[in-house]
């Protein structure tokens, strides 16, 4: 029993040793590069850089005037902006992009030609499609209002409005669903066939199979999406920076707009990195929930 | 339209059940092609207006209404563009960074991600919440203490900073990926390979990357056209205009003071349609043909 | 035996050196700049011709496009990495030279080897000067003009404006410009909210935007507001000028290009920019207010790192480059891309190319070069107090409220800003 045990361990140490030979390369990275410049940005949090002359320690000041000083109303109304950005983007692309994967995953001649149609408008640089959108929205002679209008709706000003320039930039947002669909592409290849003919042969139709076989399947890549678009998406940047510049009257101020501004424009690296870390813990305290709530609901085949 | 009729005459006449099942699933062909081209108009739309755009003149791109066919076509805003800037010897920076990333990120995520996935180890959960939090700092913050510790290693105007990154990890996103990519294979797996005598790196490079393809397909397409896109950090490091990658020269076209519209959509075009020839070719790693 | 491979050792060493020191007899010079492709290659021709010149100076430069400039440079800066010699948007010239990033070129400008900077527009090197002392040399130094489409004036029977013109005809031309209705709907004016293209507007009008020693915020006075509030009055009230609806997607030098617009503002840039499409237009002066005829005149400095280690050759490429009427100003101007910084009319002749429009460009410069020219009232923190006032500029272009109402909300913040900032 004791020498069984002793095994055990020493095998235990074996993988442990194993594991971290492998992450090395990560590790490695991680250490002299993210960390170092981690550990630089949270110093400056607590002073005043200009980024041209030392830091000079402040403590918190940066933080309490974001959150409740000079600079909080400009800080709150970013922090809603990218809220109401977030989670109204990232289920629409998230489900959008599942449910085109699900169609671009059919056996049909010429899929080929459409995944890759669909998988475009996530690739095209930046400004060129800040620039169509541009033109799309335009109150007067924009494609969307004249469409509205054969149904008898008068559009709004769109990106002019105070009103409606958010919303304007999350339908754009839905046309980013390509990244999405591909890993879901992906991730559909790699359900076992077996399980669908199991399921025939209980008499699922193509719905339940959908439903018990397809999605329970799916969802450590639906979790990582998820994730991912949490992280990325509070991080969202070049859509105002390009088409709104955070206007009219900071309607579409992003998170992180603001922030560079301040940290380039402002020369407020201290106050920057101190709105870098506070939006840091806001995504952190998001993943953690949804790593949490994973373990309802996330399935997995490997798990070890 | 033939194809319908043929369909209704087939259900009235013969009432057969696998008949109507079958006929079923050709309305439901038919719907799905309906819903994807439509789509595929939709998705289509704005490379049309940059083809169309990338063949006007000057003058033709503020025109209202649109012109969409350009005539005649203005084909020499193409080598115009690309002489302006001469893209050729930007092609090969381009193409050495894209080659090396794939390559980097594939690799070393593949590795990286399968210990997550894969290995026992103490302390495991807390490094691999440390490998997520490295992506929730906005870039902008830590850009410089970048700059200062690739000054310090004398990589700063090489493309070294833009290479060796991704051999470390390959960025915490496919990582990640890998890693849940990784939990959905059977656990079984290694049990059988250890008892066969592998070793651990064995077992990775022989069994588990192999069935990984799918996910192996997709980072390298998303390091293509994330490395193949990307201006800022070329921006930021690389000083010498030999050094210039395609999608930063891409970036001069922009001026302070308007947009060279034409020409910036005839690079871009230029840009554009060697990715969509990998993608279309590269489809089958991560999809079944 | 010893001997030998010490003594072989030690002629190996001296020749390594030697070799390393005939590399670096050259002395580097790295020059920052931005452009668009366009003015990529007159930069390189200068620095070739520069090099010619002098062999022992080779120039690298470091060319970024004009929007990511300023981020590649604090990156750089920051990170104890500065360009020898950069250029500096006058909007950032301030925050660098009170944070010592520029090296003070009086020393040099007048030594031996200096310039006579008297020969400069003294409006455009007014832009390069912080307490009396010179921190840089002016680049592409450019008054704020009027354009307007002689096309659309002559077919509507108009006299083209005189430089005597006033803000009462500015309006008249455009009641008589405006046609249609809808999208077939053309305008007369531009209405001009731009944080610097309003300034004209408000000086012309007996207003200002700070005090004199640039503390305090002064566009909530009467006078200021009237100016902007009339500029709200030619889209909402006359509906002679596109709103920011109307115009969304679109700059109004695109719609000056498609006969849309009859009059738009801008600097020599726009006159650039505008020479591509073919309409036919001309340049004038700002028309005169109440209180004065009066345009705003920029000007971008080109200065030298504070940390360089060449000082010698860093200021023989800034004198090269940007002397008055010198080689380097012959070649900007020759490419017909940046304006002259002086008066010298050699300079004028190879800019202005009479055949293209607009035809009155240096006419109109010395025009307003000879006291209808202001500079920028620039202090440190330009930009954050810009996009306080822009916040408070949109919402009156918006029609929200009136200038007056909006401005005296704005006071309390933009001083807020201004102690801040002089903390």
């Amino acid at each position: 029993m004791a020498f069984h045990k002793s095994n055990r361990n020493s095998l235990a140490r074996q993988e442990e040793r194993l594991f971290y030979l492998f992450i090395s390369p990560w590790l490695l990275g991680f250490l002299v590069l993210t960390c170092l410049s981690m550990a630089a940005s949270l110093y400056w949090s607590f002073t005043e850089y200009d980024m041209l002359t030392s830091p000079k320690w402040i403590g918190l000041e940066n933080y309490q005037s974001a959150f409740s000083g000079f600079d909080s109303r400009l800080f709150w109304q970013a922090l809603k902006v990218t809220l109401i950005y977030t989670f109204s983007s990232v289920p629409l692309q998230l489900v959008g992009g599942f449910l085109v994967a699900i169609l671009m995953n059919q056996q049909i001649k010429g899929i080929n030609v459409f995944r890759t149609i669909y998988y475009l408008p996530s690739i095209t640089a930046g400004v060129a499609t800040a620039m169509l959108w541009l033109f799309i929205f335009n109150p007067q002679f924009g494609i969307l209002n004249w469409l509205l209008a054969q149904v008898g709706i008068e559009g709004p000003a769109w990106l002019a409005s105070r009103k409606w320039a958010l919303p304007a930039l999350i339908m754009m947002s839905m046309w980013g669903f390509g990244g999405p669909m591909v890993i879901y592409l992906a991730g559909l290849q790699g359900i076992p066939q077996h399980l669908y003919e199991a399921a025939k042969i209980d008499g699922a139709n193509a719905f339940k199979q959908f439903l018990y076989v397809t999605i329970p399947q799916m969802t450590p890549i639906i979790f990582f999406n998820l994730v991912m678009s949490i992280i990325g998406t509070f991080q969202v940047f070049t859509s105002a920076f390009v088409m709104t510049a955070g206007g009219p009257v900071n309607a579409t101020l992003f998170y992180v707009l603001y922030l560079y501004r301040e940290a380039f424009q402002s020369f407020r690296m201290g106050y920057a990195s101190a709105l870098a870390w506070v939006l840091f813990i806001i995504i952190m305290i998001f993943t953690g929930i949804q790593v949490k709530l994973s373990g309802k609901w996330v399935y997995y085949e490997g798990i070890r | 339209m033939a194809q319908t009729n043929t369909t209704i005459t087939a259900q009235k006449t013969k009432t057969h059940w696998s008949q109507s099942i079958h006929s079923l699933e050709v309305t439901g062909k038919i719907a799905a092609y309906v819903i994807i081209s439509l789509g595929a108009l939709l998705m289509i739309f704005p490379f049309v207006w940059m083809l169309s755009t990338s063949f006007k003149t000057y003058g033709q791109v503020f025109a209202w209404p649109p012109v969409w066919f350009p005539q005649p076509l203005q084909w020499k805003n193409y080598p115009e563009a690309l002489t302006i800037l001469p893209f050729h010897t930007y092609f090969k920076n381009t193409a050495t960074i894209v080659l090396c990333n794939v390559l980097g990120a594939t690799l070393s995520s593949a590795l990286v991600g399968y210990a997550f996935a894969r290995m026992r180890a103490r302390g495991k959960n807390i490094w691999f919440l440390i490998l997520l939090s490295s992506m929730m700092l906005p870039h902008q913050v830590t850009l410089i203490p970048h700059y200062v510790i690739y000054r310090l290693l004398g990589w700063v105007d090489t493309l070294r900073p833009l290479i060796i990154p991704t051999f470390l990890g390959g960025g915490a996103f496919n990582v990640f990926l890998m890693r849940q990519f990784f939990l959905t294979l059977p656990g079984e797996l290694e049990d059988a390979a250890y008892i066969d005598g592998c070793n651990a790196f064995g077992i990775w490079s022989r069994i588990m990357l192999p069935l990984a393809k799918p996910a192996l397909g997709t980072i390298a397409i998303f390091t293509f056209m994330s490395s193949w896109n990307d201006f800022f950090y070329p921006l930021i490091y690389l000083h010498s205009p030999q050094n210039r990658t395609m999608a930063l020269a891409l970036r001069f076209f922009q001026s302070q003071y308007g947009t060279d519209t034409h020409l910036l959509m005839a690079a871009s075009v230029t840009m554009l349609i060697p990715m969509m020839v990998v993608f279309f070719s590269a489809q089958k790693i991560f999809v079944k043909g | 035996m010893r001997m030998r491979f010490v003594s072989v050792l030690a002629l190996v060493l001296v020749l390594s050196f030697a070799v390393v020191g005939a590399g670096s007899a050259q002395t580097v010079v790295r020059y920052a700049f931005w452009g668009n492709p366009s003015v990529l290659g007159v930069e390189e021709d200068i620095i070739k011709a520069f090099e010619a010149e002098n062999p022992d100076i080779k120039i690298e430069p470091i060319a970024t496009p004009y929007g990511d400039h300023h981020t590649k440079l604090l990156t750089m800066v920051a990170g104890g990495d500065a360009p020898d010699v950069m250029r500096v948007d006058s909007y950032f010239f301030q925050d660098f030279v009170e944070r010592n990033v520029l090296l003070n070129l009086d020393p040099l400008a007048e030594g031996p080897d200096g310039i006579d900077v008297k020969e400069y527009y003294p409006i455009a090197v007014a832009d390069s000067i912080y307490e009396g002392r010179l921190y840089g040399l002016p680049w592409g130094s450019a008054p704020y003009y009027v354009f307007y489409n002689k096309d659309m004036l002559s077919s509507a029977g108009l006299e083209f404006p005189s430089t005597s013109w006033t803000q009462e005809d500015l309006l008249l031309y455009g009641q008589k410009l405006t046609k249609g209705s809808g999208m077939n709907k053309t305008y007369g004016v531009q209405a001009d909210f731009g944080y610097v293209g309003i300034l004209p507007w408000i000086w012309n009008n007996g207003g200002r935007l700070f005090n004199d020693e640039r503390n305090e915020f002064r566009l909530h006075e009467k006078a200021a507001a009237e100016a902007i509030q009339w500029q709200a009055d030619l889209i909402h009230k006359y509906e002679i000028a596109p709103s920011t609806v109307d115009m969304q997607g679109f700059t109004a030098n695109d719609w000056f290009l498609t006969n849309r617009i009859g009059f738009v503002y801008g600097m020599a840039d726009s006159a650039l920019y505008l020479r591509q499409g073919d309409v036919d237009f001309d340049v004038t002066i700002h028309p005169a207010g109440k209180a004065g005829q009066w345009t705003v005149w920029k000007a971008n400095t080109v200065g030298i790192s504070a940390t360089t280690q060449v000082r010698e050759a860093a200021w023989r490429f800034l004198k090269f480059l940007l002397e008055p009427g010198g080689k380097g100003e012959a070649m900007y101007t020759g490419s017909q891309r940046v304006p002259p910084n002086t008066p010298l009319a050699e300079m004028w002749d190879l800019y202005a190319d009479p055949s293209m429009p607009p035809a009155s460009l240096n006419e109109i410069t010395n025009v307003i070069g000879d006291g209808h020219a202001k500079e920028l009232p620039l202090r440190k923190g330009w930009n954050d107090i810009e996009r306080k006032v822009v916040e408070y500029l949109q919402i009156i272009q918006l029609g929200e409220m009136t200038a007056l109402e909006a401005l005296q909300m704005a006071k309390p913040e933009v001083d807020a800003i201004i102690r801040r900032l002089d903390r």
